[in-house]
């Protein structure tokens, strides 16, 4: 199984927040989520990986392709789809199609309006009286129409309502069913990743926190709940965050087996991907 | 379509049997997914996924397969998986030529990763129990019947290792046990 993106050693400043050190691979045939808070680094990673700004060091490869050298390449296989979009605002939906479909080797009108009939878009209709969910539908419109090998996202589903994303995820599942070889998509929305994502990856402050199967994560950390009395300063060792009140607390544990020994009366749950990453959180003990 | 229905799932908490509070269903063509709740004494949310596929077989849909995942077990999912298809084989609920379904299908049915999946079929492969052709898909293979009645042996061998290590802690006789079960396999 080839990666299909693989980063190291990726350094980026911005005055005051920088990347430090990223590295992380993307494996083939699986939707990969990119999680962290507001301001950990998602933009900065993908603007940096897509080459839209500039990195101070590091390894950029697409199928096995060096980002320095191949970029044109590269990004004719790419769909992205970016917060805002990019577009000229003032252009039809049918203008500014063209001016994108002509950097694209393999595009295929027939898949771009069979996107744009899915998601009712009027190509007369002009980019600034889109409303946000019709601008994702058409930025994923032309993304989906050239063919493109590894789809990659800005926070697609932030600011739409539950149906649009639910539509967004099926179209996912779809793409990847019908030999798209990946997707890479940056988030804070975690419920949509516990219903579609293989694999996490976690940022926060500039660095990677984890890079991990969805279901291993799953497997490994634990919800505990309990009386705080048994609470001894040992065992709160073994927690990645506690949450006490009066009636008892709630933490989140890699270790559970040490935990159970600890503290015997305690319920177990198995942890949501948001769980996983408020506990992961810097200086959040 | 699949013409039958999970009715319900009694779980056994503390001894005690629960009916599920809620269920939403989610049927397609060859497969029917059911998430049971329950609440026990109000307090402790357990979630079982039942899902159930039919296997194709050349001589008409028979042998429905249940996989149950369970939200408050310690094993690995990607075990419990292995495991019930591994069950489902040994008792032959699933026989030779068998198609499974497909590993994205199955993920997005199960809501498991497809790395999940492909560890499941990689590992029951390995081991002998299912085959993948590439371009056409994953289909039982009982064709290494050695191995299929060693696993059968075996599994029985670590129900029996717990039962001798249970008797033995609660001070039962071999004598005991033996009289014991002679009762409990009469009564099925």
């Amino acid at each position: 199984m080839n990666d299909i993106l693989t980063v190291s050693g990726l350094n980026k400043s911005y005055g005051d927040f920088s990347l430090k050190d990223v590295t992380f691979s993307l494996p083939e045939g699986c939707i990969t989520g990119f999680i962290g808070v507001n301001g950990a680094g998602k933009t900065t990673t993908l603007r940096t990986l897509l080459g839209l700004t500039n990195k101070l060091s590091g390894k950029i490869q697409f199928f096995g392709l060096d980002m320095d050298k191949n970029e044109r390449e590269i990004k004719d296989r790419i769909g992205i789809v970016l917060d805002g979009g990019g577009f000229y605002e003032e252009l039809s939906l049918d203008e500014m199609k063209v001016i994108i479909s002509s950097a694209y080797t393999s595009w295929s009108e027939q898949d771009f309006k069979r996107y744009m009939d899915m998601f009712s878009l009027d190509p007369k209709q002009k980019i600034n009286s889109l409303s946000k969910g019709m601008r994702m539908k058409y930025a994923l419109a032309l993304a989906l129409s050239h063919n493109a090998e590894l789809l990659i996202m800005d926070e697609p589903t932030s600011g739409l309502d539950p149906l649009v994303r639910g539509q967004l995820l099926k179209i996912l599942t779809e793409y990847m069913e019908n030999g798209g070889k990946g997707v890479f998509f940056s988030t804070h929305i975690t419920s949509d990743l516990d219903k579609i994502a293989d694999m996490l990856i976690m940022i926060d402050n500039g660095r990677i926190v984890f890079r991990e199967e969805k279901d291993t994560l799953l497997d490994t950390y634990r919800i505990v709940k309990g009386d705080s009395g048994a609470l001894t300063t040992d065992a709160r060792k073994l927690f990645l965050s506690i949450s006490e009140t009066d009636f008892g607390f709630t933490g989140i544990t890699k270790q559970i087996s040490e935990v159970r020994s600890y503290i015997p009366n305690i319920m177990v749950e198995r942890p949501t991907i948001e769980d996983i990453m408020l506990g992961n959180i810097g200086g959040e003990r | 379509m699949l013409a039958m229905k999970v009715l319900s799932l009694v779980i056994y908490y503390n001894g005690k049997p629960h009916l599920p509070k809620e269920s939403k269903e989610k049927s397609c063509n060859s497969s029917l997914s059911v998430c049971f709740q329950y609440y026990i004494d109000n307090n402790v949310l357990i979630v079982y996924n039942v899902y159930v596929f039919t296997s194709h077989q050349k001589k008409g849909a028979r042998g429905f397969v249940k996989i149950l995942i369970s939200n408050t077990s310690d094993t690995p999912l990607y075990q419990q998986i292995k495991d019930q298809i591994k069950d489902a084989i040994l008792k032959e609920e699933l026989v030779e030529g068998d198609a499974l379904p497909s590993i994205r299908a199955f993920a997005n049915d199960l809501k498991v990763s497809v790395l999940t999946i492909r560890r499941v079929y990689e590992e029951l492969e390995q081991e002998g129990f299912i085959v993948s052709q590439v371009g056409i898909g994953t289909f039982v293979s009982t064709s290494n019947l050695e191995l299929l009645r060693d696993s059968k042996r075996r599994l029985v061998e670590q129900k029996m290792a717990d039962m001798i290590q249970t008797a033995k802690s609660l001070k039962i006789s071999k004598e005991e046990l033996n009289s014991m079960m002679d009762i409990l396999y009469e009564e099925d």
